[in-house]
């Protein structure tokens, strides 16, 4: 072989062993990439594109691998410096064997290197180098490809390479406990806008109607069956399907209402037969809260004119699709009937945010109203659930009525607040009137301030008036002793009008103060009070006592039924529960959690403490604390004195 | 001294309360005519949103108009139902296309929930006088005013088994019964008996 | 071979001259050593000797109890024994340390930290609550009570004990306070006939009815209407009242309606029968000789404050005055009685001064009715009649710890008997085995370290 075709062969060997190398260190670096990413994305909350993500960066890290390794192997492809590299090695050869090569000696010099050059071997320094860039690669490559292959296909279906791979683990002779580790996804329903759920090992799942529940654990799902129990009597099996390497369960919550899901696992290889619970606790979301804040309260108006402001807060706990203002007008024809118009004022959107604020302003003219009308104005919410809502929230109402010519002087055109507070509002301003122009007496001119109080007089005069009209509706017109109080104001009224009348504002101001105070503690006190224009006629009682003539057959009466009845049964588990528990802990767990399941939205209390022994028993940690906690929750309020009492125990 | 039972007629915000003032001495009158119980002559008029309504176990509510509860009538109403109080609350339209009707229901829905519909069996209709074909028709139901319907079922608020603690009606008991006492005397049949037997229910169930 | 120093003498001979100069003092401990050892052996002989002939004085406290009673049974035998307890023992303990002075051992026992307690169960006629539970404890001690399902509740004890009232127990009930468990069981069981409410129909003996019957009482309510209709009844075709112990647990009469059955009422009462007169029905003539004092006047009801957590102060009350002897007042606001009980013959009767308590269930400020709904129900089984029935249960319990140990070791005595000497203490032996085998091993070391046999 002459130098040249020496060369020429190790460059070829070297070019297979140093692209061979490259690629399986390319290769490892891929699957290296692809077990780092879907660890991330198991157990770490990550976007759902991270998947895709994963598998770019994988291919990226295979390329640069590759790309890195070649380059650094470059020289396999260059002949002067695969000669080079044989020198290297071979030092004896003393640059015969490039001398040999090197087209500018090649024909001259090459024979006379041929026997120096062909005293060395090169099988050794290739076998070396083939090792060296080889086998490392290789290693790393079947290492991180049989980690990848081992990998739980539910953390490979995270990047969504789940069947790539996938080594199948030989089938065990006896199958172990399939039902758990248990891992659970909680996809919430999409109005919601909330984040997927992986639980971990999960005794509960709570989650809003609509949410879509995938659980999943190992093993092949034949003799795994699954059963939803609402109540005692309804029950519903659910099909447990394979899931790549293991097996899976799909649910949506479609309703509200709690219930208990029981798996089973019961292979053909063993005779013992696994169980575990599952509490399934749909949530229906909240409805949406609306909080008028103008108008502050309801009014009266004289006349038909000014501006109706609206202002409202709306909220939701996931999110509001719209709000409006809404209002009705009614009033009754002289037929007796209710004439009604009603409409919607403003509709905003609020594209799914959770709080929001409405306003609006309309001119009362533009409105429907006429003389004796109620407008009766409301802020309406709608949250975002395209579900199974959307559900509605309403604000306070507000009443604005419009008074008739001839009730405008009488105090039951308001209806709240109640006669006298209206009567006190004017007197407090009065009194204040009656304050500043007394302390003008003297400074202002002697004529504009006989007009003023006498002006103030006229005031005080209405005042007078309408606490008279208060006598006379809380007396009916006399039939029943006037309040004392309102006897005081009154008699100071006529006091004060008079100091008035004559310009002694100083005389005019007690009086004032005293028939204030009276109406003030008449507010407080308890009142019934007729409208006006009612009047009734108390009935002779006695004139007609058992002058009817009709037969009369009572029935019995009937029990009414016991209160928290269902105390007595959860009782009765409870106890049976605690049996159980020494015995057959598995059993205790299952009373117990069907008991959570009937009492999540009765007794939450009990639900809690229940939830919390079992987790003390499935960890095998003493449940004494949480079951003595569920005992006093399904105990109720209980008798207890701190001390020996004198009488029966119960005082 | 046993107290007496007062007739109380709830005042609401939003409307006509006072609709059907003579109501209240037609029925206290009923109640003098066939029981001995011990009554006061004269109704009085309670607001739904103040505190007061507590001392009234039974309550009538009537009107034509929307109905519109505020917060605070809402919350004394639930209470007032869940405790034990029993309301009765009459559409005076007698008209299941009415404001009131419509606007009275969502408020009770809101409230409540559902209502029930009272069977005839109901101790209701048989705990005094007799009436085996449930509520008893009214003038305003014959004669064809309102909806020109004859409602044959009332319906309830049931807090506890079937113990009724408000009973809606959209007969309008308030028109037939918003007459003077002596009125009755010229009906065959004492049209305000079921009052009794709602009185009767109320203080015995 | 002939040391440079001594020619004469022998290497070894030297070498050991040397190592003696250069080690006396070593020597010397050795020597030390050596002759403790001798000491000890004789020592141990001598202790083993003394104890085949004198038995010891013994002592012991706290969680050692158990391991010396072991001891002192098996191998000691002391001649006396004294025992600090600091909790009282369970009765297996108790009893082993009675039985030790059969063996010829005199015990005593002293236990400072010990407090006596008792526990008793007791059925109550209640629909709801059940079981009663006394417990006498220290005044500031926790009492936690147990049963056969586990922790039943804890309360803090004021004065003398405590007394909770539970919907039930299973099995043994365990009190245990301050580290010391007294157990019981219930040994009777109850049959709870109906309640009779009489009344006019109107509010008060309609709350009651209702109240009653929702807290799980059977009502017997005859709430007169009308001459007409008669009295409305439960469940069964009106029917003429007959108030007996065998039909009805209680009577409660809320106005003068009541009257008429004042004769009935008068003998069931005095058979047994429980008693309850509120309103009317307490002042009338015909049960004054029943109540327990006389109603006042009504003093004036007002709102139902915001603040209160006393509910009834708004309620009207006829204060009752003038209390019979044996009446024992139950309930006072302010300063005066609002309900008394007192015992007529074999029954109990209960006056309640509260007037329109209903306007308590409707307007009261709490946040559900069960206060009321419990008030009255409280009020009813505190009087209720209900025929006892023996329920057999043969488990071995221990109501009354404390007074158990002291009936079965007598009384304690605060001084410890003198001590034993140091011969008796039992760590002797091996101290002295320890002591021996440690000098023999140190001298025999050094020795050996030194090249000497």
């Amino acid at each position: 072989m002459t130098a040249f075709e020496r060369v020429q062969r190790t460059k070829r060997v070297l070019s297979v062993i140093i692209g061979s190398g490259a690629i399986f260190w390319a290769a490892a670096a891929v699957f290296a990439t692809l077990i780092v990413g879907a660890l991330l994305v198991a157990f770490v909350a990550l976007p759902a594109a991270s998947g895709l993500i994963v598998r770019l960066l994988a291919g990226l890290a295979g390329i640069g691998t590759l790309a890195y390794l070649l380059y650094r192997g470059r020289f396999a492809w260059s002949f002067p410096r695969v000669a080079l590299w044989i020198e290297e090695r071979a030092p004896e050869l003393r640059y015969a064997l490039v001398t040999a090569v090197d087209p500018r000696y090649a024909e001259s010099m090459g024979p006379l290197m041929e026997p120096v050059v062909s005293k060395v071997d090169t099988g050794p320094f290739v076998r070396n180098a083939a090792v060296r860039a080889v086998l490392p690669g290789l290693g790393a490559l079947v290492f991180t490809a049989l980690i990848f292959g081992f990998m739980p296909t539910r953390i490979k279906s995270g990047i969504n390479v789940g069947n790539l791979f996938s080594i199948k683990p030989p089938a065990p002779t006896i199958m172990g406990n399939r039902l758990t580790p248990l891992d659970a996804t909680m996809t919430p329903p999409a109005y919601a806008n909330l984040r997927e759920q992986h639980l971990k090992e999960p005794s509960t799942i709570t989650g809003l109607m609509g949410s879509h529940v995938v659980i999943r654990g190992d093993g092949e799902p034949d003799g795994i069956t699954a059963v939803l129990q609402a109540n005692d009597t309804t029950k519903k099996s659910v099909p447990v399907t394979a899931d790549g390497n293991g097996w899976k369960i799909v649910m949506n919550f479609t309703d509200s209402i709690p219930a208990a899901l029981t798996l089973k696992d019961a292979h053909p290889s063993r005779t013992k037969v696994y169980e575990r619970m599952i509490v399934i606790d749909p949530r229906v979301d909240e409805a949406p809260t609306a909080k008028l804040l103008l108008p502050v309260r309801d009014t009266t108006l004289r006349t038909i004119t000014g501006t109706l402001s609206l202002s409202a807060d709306v909220n939701d706990d996931i999110g509001i699709a719209k709000a409006q203002f809404t209002y009705i007008v009614a009033r009754m024809t002289e037929e007796e009937k209710a004439q009604v118009d009603s409409g919607v004022l403003v509709s905003q959107n609020f594209g799914g945010s959770r709080s929001g604020h409405l306003t609006f302003s309309i001119p009362y003219s533009k409105l429907p109203l006429a003389e004796g009308a109620l407008l009766s104005v409301r802020a309406v919410v709608w949250d975002n659930n395209t579900l199974y809502g959307p559900r509605i929230g309403y604000s306070e109402t507000r009443t604005i009525r419009i008074a008739t010519k001839a009730e405008y002087d009488s105090l039951a055109v308001n209806p709240a607040p109640p006669s006298a507070d209206t009567a006190m509002q004017t007197l407090r301003m009065l009194i204040i009137a009656t304050e500043k122009l007394d302390k003008q007496k003297g400074k202002m001119e002697r004529k504009k301030f006989i007009d003023s109080s006498y002006k103030l007089a006229g005031v005080a005069e209405t005042i007078k008036q309408k606490v008279q009209r208060i006598l006379d509706d809380q007396t009916g017109g006399g039939e029943v002793e006037a309040n004392p109080l309102l006897q005081t104001a009154l008699d100071a009224m006529f006091d004060a009008t008079r100091s008035l009348m004559i310009a002694e504002t100083g005389e005019a101001i007690p009086s004032l103060y005293k028939a204030f105070y009276a109406l003030r503690d008449y507010s407080k006190a308890k009142k019934y009070y007729l409208r006006g224009k009612i009047q009734v006629e108390p009935v002779n009682i006695d004139r007609v006592r058992l002058a009817g003539k009709d037969s009369v057959k009572a029935m019995a009466r009937k029990a009414r039924p016991l209160d928290e009845a269902d105390r007595t049964k959860l009782t009765a588990d409870y106890a049976s529960a605690i049996r159980a528990l020494k015995s057959s802990p598995d059993s205790a767990v299952q009373i117990m959690t069907l008991m959570r399941v009937e009492t999540l939205r009765k007794y939450p209390d009990l639900a809690n403490a229940l939830g919390d022994a079992v987790t003390a028993i499935q960890a095998k940690k003493d449940p004494a604390l949480p079951l003595t906690t569920a005992r006093q929750a399904l105990n109720g309020q209980v008798g207890t004195l701190h001390t020996i009492p004198m009488w029966s125990g119960a005082w | 001294m046993v107290k007496d039972f007062t007739f109380a007629t709830a005042m609401y915000e939003s409307g006509d309360w006072e609709s059907a003032p003579l109501l209240p001495g037609c029925v206290i009158d009923a109640l003098a005519r066939y029981t001995s119980l011990s009554i006061a002559p004269m109704g009085v008029n309670v607001a739904l949103g103040s505190p007061e309504i507590f001392n009234f176990p039974f309550v009538w509510l009537t009107g034509h108009l929307p109905v519109r509860f505020t917060d605070q009538e809402r919350k004394n109403l639930k209470q007032y139902v869940e405790r034990g109080g029993f309301m009765m609350i009459d559409d005076h339209n007698h008209d299941q296309d009415g404001i009131f009707h419509k606007t009275m229901t969502e408020e009770l829905t809101r409230t409540f929930g559902p209502l029930k519909e009272v069977p005839k069996t109901h101790e209701l209709y048989h705990c005094f006088f007799e009436f085996s074909d449930g509520p008893p028709a009214t003038v305003a139901e014959l004669s064809g005013w309102g909806d020109q319907l004859v409602h044959k079922e009332l319906h309830a608020v049931m807090p506890q088994g079937d113990r009724i603690g408000l009973l809606y009606s959209l007969k309008d008991y308030s028109s037939e019964w918003n007459m003077h006492p002596d009125t009755k005397q010229f009906s065959t049949v004492d049209p305000t008996r079921f009052g009794v037997n709602m009185i009767v229910y109320a203080l015995t169930r | 071979m002939p040391s440079r120093v001594n020619p004469t003498t022998s290497r070894s001979d030297e070498r050991f001259e040397t190592e003696e100069t250069f080690f006396p003092v070593r020597a010397t401990i050795e020597a030390v050593l050596h002759g403790v050892a001798l000491v000890a052996l004789a020592f141990l002989v001598w202790q083993a000797v003394h104890v085949l002939r004198q038995r010891p004085a013994v002592y012991a406290a706290g969680n050692s109890v158990r391991a010396s009673l072991v001891r002192w049974t098996t191998r000691q035998a002391p001649e006396k024994a004294h025992v600090a307890l600091d909790s009282v023992p369970t009765p297996d303990l108790r009893d082993w340390i009675a039985a030790l002075p059969g063996a010829g051992t005199q015990m005593s026992w002293e236990g400072g930290s010990l407090r006596p307690s008792a526990v008793a169960v007791e059925p109550v006629p209640d629909p709801k609550h059940k079981v009663r539970i006394w417990v006498a404890a220290p005044a500031k001690s926790m009492v936690s009570l147990s049963d056969a399902l586990g922790g039943i509740d804890s309360v803090d004890v004021e004065t003398g004990g405590a007394v909770l009232t539970v919907p039930g127990v299973e099995g043994d009930v365990g009190a245990t306070v301050n580290g010391t468990k007294a157990t019981t069981v219930q040994r009777d069981s109850l049959t709870i006939k109906p309640v009779l409410v009489l009344g006019v129909a109107s509010w008060e003996p309609k709350f009651i009815m209702a109240s009653l019957e929702e807290y799980g009482w059977k009502v017997d309510s005859r709430f007169s209407i009308s001459p007409k209709s008669g009295d409305v009844v439960q469940n069964v075709v009106p029917s003429a009242v007959q108030i007996d112990t065998s039909k009805y647990a209680a009577v409660i009469a809320v106005d003068s309606s009541a009257q008429r059955y004042a004769g009935q009422i008068a003998e069931y009462v005095r058979k047994g029968g429980g008693f309850i007169a509120t309103g009317d029905a307490a002042a009338l003539p015909a049960f004054a000789e029943l109540m327990p004092g006389h109603p006042g006047t009504a003093s004036q009801e007002h709102d139902f404050d915001l603040d209160s957590v006393t509910p009834r102060t708004a309620i009207s009350l006829a204060a009752i005055s003038q209390l019979k002897p044996n009446a024992v007042p139950i309930e006072m606001r302010a300063h005066e009685v609002a309900v008394a009980a007192r015992r007529v013959g074999q029954g109990r009767v209960l006056q309640v001064g509260y007037l329109d308590t209903w306007r308590w269930r409707m307007g009261g400020i709490e946040k559900s009715i069960d206060p009321y709904r419990n008030w009255w129900a409280t009020m009813v089984s505190s009087i209720a009649y209900a025929p006892r029935h023996p329920i057999a249960n043969s488990s071995p319990v221990e109501p009354t710890p404390m007074a158990s140990l002291v009936s079965i070791l007598g009384t304690p005595t605060s001084q410890k008997p003198p001590s034993g000497s140091f011969l008796d203490d039992p760590r002797l032996l091996p101290a002295l085995f320890g002591l021996l085998m440690f000098a023999f091993l140190v001298e025999w070391g050094s020795r050996r370290l030194r090249g000497q046999p």
